[in-house]
């Protein structure tokens, strides 16, 4: 008897769990609404900004949010291809040219600014941004350290001290920057949204979780990090030359499934995804939504793998010779998708400074030069020699990964493979005590400058920080000495020098071994019109605020 | 009977904190993750990685580091290395997804278990039960995440029956929330099922030819009342035991297959994900919540042993 | 996971009727192995058959670089991505500019189609048994050894060893099984293992096999040590024990050969169970390295292209589970043969 109210009681506990756990479940999956609600609002899904605070996002997919909510002094037009390369005056009244030498940029902001809560915008609060960026450690800190006093503020690590190359005016609006030496990046970097100034009493030296009020079209609520960002249009910007907001409000659904972000798009419950489809589910978008789907390599960006200059095999240039000459684009082309360019330049197209220079290592369509690569295996002393390739799990790198470990063993070495979580794997290889040897690496502009790709990647200043983007850890004196040439002068007038530049980095030195620029998608809903508001951008991936609605 | 239930608790307590501690030490002894370097993101000078170690405590000796972790585990102030977000905060939206499922698929599971293995034993020796142990044994040889694979791509992508996976909240929508969880209950209680009816089935063909049944069938008891009243009954009292494991044991760590094919974005997925970020604090709360439930019934079971049987007691 | 409590463990294969030399009357008892021999030929055909199918499996996986090395032409490494072959008269890619693999080509090369790396699916499905079945039976031996250790131990010495061989047990068994998988296997992929003399590299088949054999020790330990319980009350040992043998030697000449049935009988199931935690391993990415094959691993893999190759799921699972159901299938058998009211379970 005792037994048979066991398994009623058992039942009963059920069922009460169930109802429980039913009941804690109201919040909101973004599964359904969205598009049905007409052309004031849209849904976007994402796998979500990493941060909640403007100085410390680090991903396109919060650049993409956060752009939209903060206007810096200097800002990148709002248009789609090459015009959105181009600064225009964000709060400033417009875009200095330097003086000193080159060393000097004058800011003077517009009159009358408010921000989103209607606070007036004050000149201090810029240098307080700047203070947040640097204090907070933020991964952008290293463009500001040509401005005087940087160094020194970072180091004595008191928010309250000054940073002596700002100096700010509250009276007159004026803002005055000095560098340490001309160098044309930091106007290039002075454009990006981590600068914009925010009301300093709303920002102080410690990391916010949630937006503090900018001026910009829309002002930002996170409603759940890791489920719902909402954006709401802001009443009071009006700024020239920048769009007002079309939408009402854009509801950004973050989640983890690329697959159901895809569904969502295709039943039109998302109108956006700032993520590309699946390679899995590729074949079908491609075929089924052909006018609503479309690819760019944008923003510029290049694939390449890092070769380890500091230990064997890739300290001797015979070996990265070979890698290059092994190398087949059209392989790789299939590892992405199909979306991949195949190229051979280290420099992206669409860059100013990208030359069309001759591919030594063979046409990147065609195929590989496998013979003169193992050639050059053996000229080096290399052959046989144990290398490991490393890579992170996030798709498709494992396999763009395999496909290097096959071919190195092709070629003469015995290689094997290293895989990391995605979250660990930069931090990892670009410490140097890992003594990662060669492996996948990728680097997209954060702003229209060569320099943000050799400068950045190659240099020997760029091995300074514990952490480096210059996996390589490439030290060449001759590359050196020309980037101080090229430092103080704009991309334009620089271009070719870049670009040759590029050609020495790639043809006589083979610092690294290029293989192609990534094509990332932009796939809209039914409702959107895709072929005219697709808002391909070269700063942002796609600047939402040319996204419209079809007529 | 007292003795015996303080000293299971007791017993529970510390085989809780082994774990802890066993879950702390896996990620910070064995080489592998600065969390520091984590914190730090993509380029930090080498003052800023020295801050972080002092701001977030792992410059202290490891027991200091412990303590303050379980600290914040109790008082639900964990933040996780990778989002720096707080982790109960991530984890409350995450269970009601993780019960529904492990819920669900436990009632399913028990009911068909139920009927099939009964009727299995009714129909002992002869085709029908010989074809549905085969079935089982099938059931019990299929991993439930290739199952669930080819479950979403067939009825969900190519045949459009059911939804490709993803989660609806039950306050959302109720239906849907029950229709979107109908594939990952079939996927997960398959193997169960499975299991569940032979023991079944071979519980109940040892009860049929006991005494009281025969006792029962003399009496003039027609034979469904004999199969369920007493039959069935007594039969159910193991299979509920293990069932209580078993459920204790999908709610701890082995949803994390089926949350992970069908993206039910559950607790188990989470672990799964936060594990492979070497992100520790999500890890250890959810590993100490999963570690949680099977001990506490495995306590409770225990615990219902001793009261129907004395002699077990003094084990 | 499921196994009752150790009170409740009722193994009725103990030592049977001992063979009696001449002299006596001619009572002709069977050893144990005999008896279940005997019942395994006679009722369970069907056992044996899957037992032979098992033993099939296992050859064919061998034979991979027969395969391999013939008609095959490739190994379980290559990738074949801008190659084409002939089907039907036609020039086609392996891997087509969209990255979708062929499927099964039913002809020497890519028998069962490549996979989106280029790679032979028969080959790898063939080098991947390999794996996936070499570390299921080191697992389980291992799981055994240790289980049948620690189960004498505690069930015999008793006392203050008892207790923390149960209390660790415990421990072990309250990890939720996969989480201490994954926990271990993530941890150990980093660096590898260093303690003491041994050392292990990260993408040592070893670390899958020792932290499978561990998450396993608690289900088999716990029965052994409640078997060894009872045995220790039996007569034999009294006598022994009367006869003034030393402990040690008790436990390795009277308690362990009775126990090899009990063995016998979970030894196959912990083989299958250990092959489906090394894929469910594989398939969250912390079993076998790349570029390793291993049926876990083949599974993931193709579970992330199943829109676009189902076959790179079907395959390798399709295989698992006729290996694991052929194990389950033959080992119910084993269990009834030994004893058909036995009620040792091995289910996770």
């Amino acid at each position: 008897m005792r037994r048979f109210w066991w398994a009623i009681a058992a039942a009963l506990i059920a069922a009460a769990a169930m109802s429980v756990s039913a009941c804690g479940d109201d919040d909101d999956d973004g599964g359904g609404g969205g598009s049905g609600k007409g052309s004031a609002e849209l849904t976007v899904a994402s796998a979500g900004p990493d941060n909640a605070d403007p100085v410390l996002f680090q991903t396109v997919q919060a650049v993409q949010v956060f752009q939209l909510v903060y206007t810096p002094l200097v800002t990148y037009a709002h248009e789609e291809g090459e015009g959105g390369t181009e600064i225009i005056p964000g709060l400033a009244e417009e875009v200095p040219e330097p003086t000193n030498g080159g060393k000097t940029y004058e800011f003077t902001l517009r009159k009358g600014l408010e921000y989103s809560d209607g606070t007036p915008v004050k000149a201090s609060d810029f240098e307080n941004t700047m203070k947040r960026l640097l204090k907070l450690g933020s991964v952008w800190s290293s463009f500001y350290s040509g401005i005087v006093g940087v160094p020194e503020f970072q180091e004595a690590g008191d928010f309250g001290g000054d940073i002596k190359g700002i100096e700010t005016d509250d009276a007159s609006g004026k803002i005055t920057i000095n560098l340490t030496e001309p160098d044309t990046k930091v106007l290039f970097a002075l454009a990006e949204p981590y600068t914009a100034p925010t009301p300093a009493a709303k920002s102080p030296g410690k990391s916010l979780k949630q937006p503090p009020p900018g001026v910009g079209p829309y002002t930002l609520d996170v409603v759940d990090f890791t489920r719902k960002w909402v954006l709401t249009k802001n009443p009071r910007f009006d700024l020239p030359g920048i769009p007002k907001a079309k939408f009402n409000k854009i509801t950004v659904n973050v989640s983890d499934s690329v697959t159901k972000m895809t569904q969502d798009v295709i039943n039109g419950d998302a109108d956006f995804m700032t993520e590309d489809p699946t390679g899995d589910q590729l074949p079908e978008v491609r075929a089924k939504y052909k006018d609503r789907y479309s690819e760019a390599p944008n923003p510029p960006n290049t694939y390449y793998f890092f070769l380890n200059h500091k230990i064997p095999p890739f300290d001797k240039k015979e070996a990265r010779e070979a890698v290059n000459y092994a190398l087949d684009s059209r392989a790789l082309v299939r590892i992405f998708g199909g979306r991949l360019t195949p190229g051979c330049t280290f420099l992206p197209p669409d860059l100013v400074g990208y030359k069309n220079y001759d591919c030594k290592y063979g046409d990147p369509n065609g195929p590989p030069d496998i013979a003169k690569a193992k050639q050059l295996v053996k000229e080096s002393g290399y052959e046989g020699e144990k290398v490991t390739v490393w890579t992170n799990n996030k798709d498709p790198r494992p396999a763009i990964a395999d496909y290097y470990r096959d071919v190195l063993n092709e070629i003469g070495f015995d290689a094997d493979i290293k895989t990391l979580d995605q979250q660990v794997y930069f931090e990892q290889v670009g410490l140097e005590r890992t003594k990662a040897q060669t492996g996948f690496t990728d680097w997209y502009q954060d702003y229209p400058h060569p320099g943000d790709f050799i400068d950045v990647l190659l240099s020997t200043d760029s091995l300074q920080t514990e952490v480096t983007n210059n996996q390589g850890f490439v030290s060449d004196p001759t590359l050196d000495k020309k980037l101080d040439e090229l430092r103080p002068k704009t991309p334009e007038e620089a271009a070719d020098e870049w670009g040759a530049l590029d050609e020495y980095a790639v043809n006589d030195q083979a610092h690294v071994a290029p293989y192609g620029y990534e094509e990332s998608s932009s796939f809209f809903s039914e409702r959107m019109d895709a072929q005219n508001c697709s808002g391909v951008h070269p700063v942002y991936k796609n600047d939402w605020l040319l996204f419209c609605v079809k007529e | 009977m007292t003795r015996f239930v303080v000293r299971r608790v007791m017993q529970m307590l510390i085989v809780l904190f082994a774990v802890s501690v066993l879950t702390f030490l896996i990620f910070n002894v064995i080489p592998g993750g600065d969390p520091a370097l984590r914190l730090a993101g993509r380029q930090p000078d080498p003052g800023q990685l020295e801050r972080i170690r002092q701001d977030w405590g792992f410059d202290e000796p490891l027991y200091v580091q412990y303590v303050k972790t379980i600290g914040n585990v109790v008082s639900g102030d964990l933040v996780s290395y990778t989002t720096q977000q707080n982790v109960w905060q991530e984890l409350k939206g995450r269970i009601p997804r993780t019960f529904s499922l492990a819920i669900g698929a436990a009632i399913m599971w028990m009911v068909f278990a139920t009927a099939l293995g009964l009727y299995s034993a009714v129909k002992a020796g002869r085709f029908a039960d010989r074809f549905l142990t085969i079935i089982a044994l099938i059931g019990i040889s299929m991993p439930v995440f290739w199952v669930g694979a080819l479950m979403n791509y067939y009825l969900g992508f190519k045949w459009e029956i059911f939804p490709n996976g993803g989660y609806v909240p039950f306050g959302e929508d109720p239906w849907e929330w029950f229709y979107h969880l109908l594939m990952p209950w079939t996927a997960l209680s398959l193997l169960f099922i499975g299991v569940y009816s032979r023991i079944l089935r071979s519980n109940v063909l040892d009860t049929i030819n006991e005494d009281y049944v025969r006792t029962a069938r003399a009496k003039g008891l027609s034979e469904r009342r004999v199969l369920v009243r007493h039959v069935l009954r007594n039969s159910m009292v193991p299979v509920i035991t293990l069932w209580g494991l078993d459920f204790g044991a999908v709610l701890g760590g082995g949803a994390i297959l089926t949350e992970t094919v069908f993206d039910l974005q559950g607790v188990g997925q989470y672990a799964a994900e936060s594990i492979g970020q070497l992100d520790v604090p999500p890890v250890l709360f959810i590993t100490l919540f999963g570690a949680f439930f099977i001990v506490l019934l495995n306590t409770i079971v225990d615990i219902m042993y001793a009261a129907l049987d004395p002699r077990v007691r003094l084990a | 996971m499921a196994s009752e409590p150790a009170t409740d463990y009722a193994f009725q294969g103990g030592p049977g009727a001992f063979e009696e030399e001449a002299g006596h009357e001619e009572v002709h008892g069977l050893s144990p192995w005999r008896l279940a021999l005997r019942r395994l030929k006679r009722n369970n055909k069907v056992a044996i058959v899957f037992g032979v199918l098992f033993l099939l499996l296992v050859a064919i996986c061998l034979a991979a670089p027969l395969w391999a090395n013939g008609p095959a032409d490739t190994d379980p490494y290559k990738n074949h991505l801008t190659e084409t072959i002939v089907i039907d008269g036609k020039k086609t890619n392996v891997v087509s500019l969209d990255g979708v693999p062929i499927g099964p080509t039913w002809q020497g090369k890519f028998f069962l189609g490549a996979d989106t790396n280029g790679r032979d699916t028969a080959v790898r499905l063939l080098y991947g048994g390999r794996n996936s079945l070499l570390i299921g039976c080191a697992a389980a031996l291992i799981t055994a050894l240790l289980a049948v250790i620690l189960g004498i131990l505690a069930g015999f010495v008793r006392g203050f060893t008892d207790t923390v061989v149960s209390r660790t047990l415990d421990v072990i068994w309250a990890f939720p099984v996969l989480l201490l998988g994954v926990a271990l296997g993530t941890a150990l992929s980093l660096g590898g293992l260093e303690i003491g003399p041994i050392k292990l590299g990260a993408g040592s088949k070893l670390i899958p096999i020792l932290i499978i054999a561990i998450v396993y020790v608690p289900y088999m330990a716990r029965p052994i040590r409640g078997q060894v319980l009872a045995l220790r009350e039996k007569e034999f040992v009294e006598a022994a024990r009367a006869q003034g043998m030393r402990p040690s030697r008790i436990m390795l000449s009277e308690i362990l050969p009775n126990l090899s049935s009990t063995v016998i009988v979970f030894l196959p199931l912990m083989v299958a169970n250990a092959i489906l935690l090394e894929a469910a391993l594989g398939f969250l990415g912390v079993g076998v390295k790349a570029p390793e094959p291993s049926w876990g691993t083949m599974i993931g893999d193709g579970v992330k292209h199943i829109l676009s190759g189902p076959h790179l799921a079907i395959v390798p699972g399709g295989m698992l589970v006729l290996t694991v159901l052929a194990l389950n299938v033959f080992g119910d058998g084993v269990r009834d043969a030994f004893d058909p009211r036995s009620t040792v379970r091995m289910e996770h």
